[in-house]
């Protein structure tokens, strides 16, 4: 048996029939795994990065062969085997959390039980024992239906139940995508932990560089069904090689970087795998290709496939620039939201999904609210635009209150997918706001707006589905500024898009803003984007804001303990300050007092008494905590 | 799960009330008066008003039917004037007959329904998928009493295998004791379900074999007839437990029509010879007996789903 | 369409059915009105290319008129019931809270109560024409597409898109003809295929009990109930054709709807 490598994929190449269309998800891809090492798989949808962990699990989706290649485990050919020889017993998978990823009528422990019976034999006692011990050591104490836990507990047992047969391989894919950053750091130590523990080897899969970059020993870099990079990961990040790793570094935003500084972005898409074309897959989108990029495929030489590699990281030399704190300070507030409440009643109980909050927003300034998935956040963007009428407070926009939506308060939505009439072509969706307020010369603005979001105007007969993502992000940020809005809300306006393509609607939306002088607030649940985007945060928890300031006071100097313990949680480098632990409570019940406290190291008798009022730091940074942190002390 | 319980069945009880007022309501809407019912039509309008006004059936109609209601409480259905025969005799002399040709045709159309529509899930698209969907379509655009016409016509008069009429014998075990004479009624009945149940067990089966967690049941090595029988079979049925709850008025129908093909003594055949007589207390008594079944049925299956499906108690 | 080959065969069938009940009488005129006993039960052949029946009509002809008084009655009984469904799903959908609350559960107690016995029980105290016949039928028929209707409003109205035009300012007037609507409208086409299907098989087996349409009207389900009384006599004439007819439009209908519902199931195809 080799001692060095555990799993040795070699040329493997996978392709799908489905009637007659032909895909090749994975081509001729060669990965290895050390023993106890954690390899990333990296790329974006349809990279076939997924793809190659199921065709090594045995488990490709109807209609799929492997079709040339071999994967090796201990001197073992696992494609001459019948799967499920090693499948759940010495190869095992972990997938990305879902409702549905937990069989729902079972009992937890008898589902974790089931792989030890079918692998290990044994009584059914002994197994339900087994899989009591897994189920705590990875946190989860009680047994019961999985309706009755959070994302996070479901997440833990789907790992209790890949251990529990203690494979030689676990791989894991997007383990902690559905997640939040606070419980994705959790899972991602429980792993890490357990892996080094058990001397297991692991393929981590996963589009988040930041994941990698902390977790993986080694990193293979997927684009288009082929590795493009494959190094040891300081490697990936300081010696780049291949030209879509290096563009795909440039166009994340971090929180690191200068935000002022316009981010790398990516022409294009990734290329349709059922029509295949000569030459390197990326050179379409590629800065550097030439005739031979297009014409020959660049052979893989163990570390890249590239004609023309570049030896590090691309450098912000020739990048432009935004005109940092031109907008701030332009004075006079345009959106004011006092004291807001509001409540959706759920049955017998209520949630309280926004609870008292205070800000203003400046013309031409963009204001960023940052908060976990059921803090409310999505709550106020709705109360901002006037689609919920609030329970207490108000929202007052130039002097007047908001009570319905209104023309200089635009919406743009997460989803544009969802956020457009599947029934309406682009042409017809454009003019809509425009026939709404009788506004004429429509056809004419409408070419106006495509040319501002960087759209051809072949698009106006196509029907949504006929774009891709980032194309129909750019038609709801055209329809948003349709009306000349002096704000506009944008719900996470790039979560749903792939990474290459997030930075071009990112830039494209900060460009807009600039260009227009618009106000904007831009609610994210991703610190990075918000960073990028807004020159002032608030960090919400709870229904409640926690902490306000300049973007740079924020994450630059969190004074609240929940700020500090959320960017310490966002995978990025070098980590840093304690992550906050645990899953946040229950909106129909919030905690008493600060609703942090549950969760907060430093909290006391007082915190549970009484709720902590905003309080200035500095100038404009405030923060409601009783014990606020001092600048350097974590963060 | 008992709150659930208690909770499913008060609902079920004012469900109940409410189908006892609109049945009540309609029949009184269109029937003739009970005096010119029971006397015929070459009796004076006179006599007609003083029978009524003797038996009550002058009163507010809202007070008649309180007066029913509270009949119906103590368990009086009450009299058949055309039979002169109390409603409760009538339909417990013939209700046995008409459960177990319904229980019968029930049984055999899930056991046919089931496996068959999780089988084609499973294959989906192959073989045995299409021809079962194409022999569903077709089962389902033929009217039962066609279907049973077809069968007489091959079964009994040209093969002779089955009598063309069903089993006259008084005893509710007609199914089991004269098993010849009940194929045909028997099969009438589960085939127009068939369709209906096995094209459903098939879509909810290929829902279920969507979900993630039948993925994680393949990862941790299971066999795919152990995934089918420990995960998937559970979940997939519970979506025709809800429609076997919900489908109870239009197997009635099936019955009535059944009955009458085959000429088996039922309730169906009763409801259907008291239409002709214009047998108003009995119409009333079976409609409400159908609503009552449908308002169980759909109670059980609820209860059913929820006790294998305890996110049910938590959504309510 | 090309896509859906089933949607084609039962749109093709449908119209080769909807030919032949109304252009049928024009190639083959026949007598329905007045019996003739002397060339009754004739067997196929001759004149008469699917015999005659016991009261001398031809029994082809018959089809052919029958199949008309059948399609009528059941495409209006769909349209009656699609319309107050669609209406009360709607303003039930749209309403919310205690109103959808109280509709739904009215709906509920009707949806208990097995309708044909009512329809029977009407049909029986009432000689039924085609148009009462189609109102009563569309009249009980309507409890699911209200519950239908009702569903897809309830989740078109927090779509997105929809959501959208609220916050461009679009007038609830406006939300509702130009995204709501139109995106129903599929389901609703579905609907009325479905229940046109539907009242077929309820119409005939009207016919078939003996409660359908009077003397000397006759629909397919009353022609097929006087074949079943000579079933021992061997008329097979009187029974397959008419049954062949009967199956052959449900399934025509059946299949169709099923391929409308695919096909806005998935709006990629909806060009296709």
């Amino acid at each position: 048996m080799d001692s060095q490598k555990n799993l040795i994929v070699r040329g493997l190449s996978v392709e799908i029939r489905r009637g007659d269309r032909l895909v090749r998800p994975v081509a001729d891809v060669t990965l290895e795994l050390g023993r106890g090492e954690t390899l990333g798989i990296v790329g974006e949808t349809g990279s076939g990065k997924s793809m190659t962990g199921l065709a090594i699990m045995g488990m490709l989706p109807a209609g799929g062969r492997v079709t040339g290649g071999s994967i090796e485990l201990g001197g073992r050919d696992l494609l001459a085997m019948d799967p499920r020889r090693y499948r759940g017993g010495e190869v095992a998978m972990i997938f990305q959390d879902s409702l549905t990823s937990l069989n729902p009528t079972k009992k937890i422990v008898e589902q974790v039980a089931e792989p030890v019976r079918l692998h290990r034999g044994g009584s059914r006692r002994d197994a339900r024992d087994r899989a009591r011990e897994m189920l705590a050591r990875v946190g989860v104490q009680r047994d019961g239906y999985p309706h009755q836990l959070s994302g996070g507990q479901r997440q833990r047992v789907m790992i209790a139940m890949a251990l529990v047969c203690e494979p030689e391989v676990v791989i894991a894919d997007e383990p902690t995508t559905a997640l939040d950053v606070t419980i994705q750091a959790e899972i991602l130590d429980l792993l890490d932990g357990l892996r080094a523990q058990r001397g297991m080897s692991m393929i981590l899969i996963t589009h988040d560089m930041g994941v990698i970059a902390q977790r993986a020993d080694r990193v293979g870099v997927m684009y288009a069904g082929r590795v493009a990079e494959s190094a040891p990961t300081a490697d990936i990040f300081d010696r780049t090689r291949h030209r879509y790793t290096r563009a795909l570094l440039a166009s994340i935003p971090t929180l690191a970087q200068d935000k002022d500084e316009e981010l790398f972005s990516i022409p294009g898409a990734p290329p349709d795998l059922a029509r295949p074309e000569p030459g390197c897959p990326f050179a379409p989108r590629c800065d550097a290709a030439t005739d031979e990029c297009r014409e020959e495929l660049p052979p893989f030489n163990g570390t890249y496939a590239c004609w023309h590699p570049v030896d590090g990281p691309v450098t912000s030399a020739g990048r432009e620039r935004f005109q940092p704190g031109e907008t701030s300070e332009s004075g006079e507030t345009l959106l004011r939201v006092v004291d807001l409440v509001r409540e959706h009643p759920t049955g017998r109980r209520t949630v309280k999904a926004v609870s008292g909050i205070s800000f203003e927003v400046a013309a031409g300034e963009t204001f960023g609210l940052v908060g976990e998935s059921g803090c409310g956040k999505s709550s106020l963007g709705r109360l901002l635009v006037g689609l919920d009428r609030p329970d207490g407070g108000e929202v007052v926009f130039a002097g007047e209150r908001i009570t319905r939506p209104r023309r200089a308060v635009q919406m743009m939505f997460q989803d544009s997918g969802a956020a457009l009439d599947p029934r309406m072509r682009i042409g017809r969706i454009l003019r809509e706001p425009l026939a709404i307020h009788g506004i004429g010369d429509r056809e004419e603005r409408v070419r106006g707006l495509l040319d501002d979001v960087g759209l051809p105007e072949s698009v106006l007969d196509r029907y949504p589905y006929e774009l891709s993502g980032g194309q129909r992000q750019r038609v709801g940020l055209a329809r948003a500024l349709a009306l000349d809005p002096r704000v506009l809300v944008a719900d996470e306006p790039v979560s749903a898009l792939d990474v290459s393509i997030r930075s071009q609607v990112l830039n494209l939306m900060r460009r807009v803003q600039a260009e227009r002088g618009l106000s904007g607030v831009v609610i994210s649940h991703d610190l990075a984007v918000v960073r990028y985007l807004a020159d002032r945060v608030g960090v919400m928890y709870l229904g409640k804001l926690v902490e306000t300031g300049t973007t740079d006071e924020v994450f630059g100097a969190a004074a609240h303990p929940y700020t500090a313990g959320l960017l310490a949680a966002v995978p990025e480098g070098e980590r840093t300050g304690t992550p906050v632990r645990g899953e946040p409570p229950s909106p129909v019940d919030p905690p008493s007092g600060c609703r942090f406290r549950t969760r907060c190291a430093l909290a006391t008798e007082e915190c549970a008494t009484t709720e902590p009022p905003m309080t200035p730091v500095t100038g404009t940074h405030r923060v409601a905590c009783h014990y606020p942190l001092r600048e350097g002390r974590n963060g | 799960m008992a709150k659930y319980v208690l909770h499913r069945l008060v609902v079920s009880a004012l469900v109940m009330l409410g189908i006892s007022a609109v049945v009540y309501f309609m029949l009184h809407l269109v029937s003739d008066s009970p005096g010119r019912v029971v006397l015929g039509q070459r009796v004076s309008p006179e006599a007609v008003a003083a029978f009524n006004h003797e038996h009550g059936f002058d009163r507010p109609v809202v007070v008649q039917y309180l007066d029913y209601l509270k009949q119906l409480l103590q368990g009086d259905l009450g009299r058949s004037y055309k039979l002169n025969e109390n409603v409760s005799t009538l339909i417990a002399q013939n209700a046995g007959r008409s459960a177990m040709l319904s229980l019968a045709g029930l049984v055999l159309a899930l056991a046919v329904a089931v496996p068959l529509g999780i089988l084609q899930a499973v294959r989906r698209n192959g073989l045995l998928d299409r021809a079962a969907t194409a022999v569903s379509y077709m089962l389902y655009a033929t009217p039962s009493f066609l279907l049973g016409l077809v069968l007489i016509a091959v079964f009994s008069q040209q093969v002779g295998l089955f009598p063309a009429e069903a089993s006259q014998s008084h005893s509710p075990w007609a199914v089991f004791t004269d098993p010849r004479a009940m194929t045909l009624p028997v099969i009438t009945l589960a085939a127009g379900s068939v369709a209906v149940f096995a094209q459903h067990q098939r879509s909810s089966a290929l829902d279920q074999l969507g979900q993630d967690y039948i993925r994680v049941a393949r990862a941790k090595g299971l066999r795919e007839r152990q995934i089918l029988t420990r995960h998937l079979l559970r979940n997939a049925c519970m979506p025709l437990i809800t429609l076997v709850g919900t489908l109870v008025p239009t197997l009635l129908a099936g019955n009535v029509i059944v009955e009458s093909l085959f000429n088996y003594p039922g309730l169906g055949l009763l409801f259907l010879n008291s239409l002709q007589r214009e047998d108003y207390p009995l119409l009333l008594a079976y409609t409400l007996m159908g609503g009552l079944l449908t308002v169980v049925g759909n109670f059980l299956a609820d209860v059913l789903v929820a006790a294998a499906d305890r996110r049910i108690e938590v959504g309510k | 369409m090309r896509r859906h080959p089933l949607a084609l065969a039962g749109g093709l069938l449908l119209l080769l059915v909807v030919g032949f009940c109304v252009l049928g009488p024009l190639l083959h005129p026949t007598n329905q009105t007045d019996v003739d006993l002397v060339d009754a039960a004739l067997p196929p052949g001759g004149d008469h290319p699917l015999g005659t029946d016991t009261n001398g009509f031809d029994v082809l002809g018959r089809l052919m008129t029958g199949g008309r008084v059948s399609l009528e009655i059941s495409l209006l009984a769909a349209l009656v019931a699609t319309t107050i469904g669609t209406l009360y799903g709607a303003v039930a959908g749209l309403a919310g809270g205690v109103v959808d609350g109280f509709m739904m559960r009215l709906v509920d107690v009707m949806l208990s109560i097995p309708f044909l016995f009512f329809v029977l029980i009407l049909s029986a105290r009432f000689h039924a024409d085609a148009l009462s016949l189609s109102l009563v039928i569309g009249g009980f028929s309507w409890l699911l597409s209200a519950r239908l209707v009702r569903g897809e409003v309830l989740t078109l109205r927090v779509r997105e898109f929809v959501l959208a035009a609220k916050v461009m300012g679009a007038s609830r007037r406006r939300v509702i003809l130009t995204h709501l609507i139109p995106n129903a409208l599929g389901v609703i086409i579905v609907t009325v295929t479905f229940q046109v299907a539907d009242a077929i098989i309820v119409v005939s087996a009207l016919g078939f009990l003996g409660f359908g349409l009077t003397y000397p009207t006759a629909d397919w389900g009353s022609q097929l109930a006087s074949g079943v009384t000579y079933i021992s006599a061997d008329y097979w004439w009187l029974i397959y054709p008419v049954g062949a007819c009967i199956i052959l439009t449900v399934l025509a209908l059946n299949l169709l709807a099923d391929a409308l519902r695919d096909a806005i199931g998935r709006p990629t195809s909806a060009r296709s």
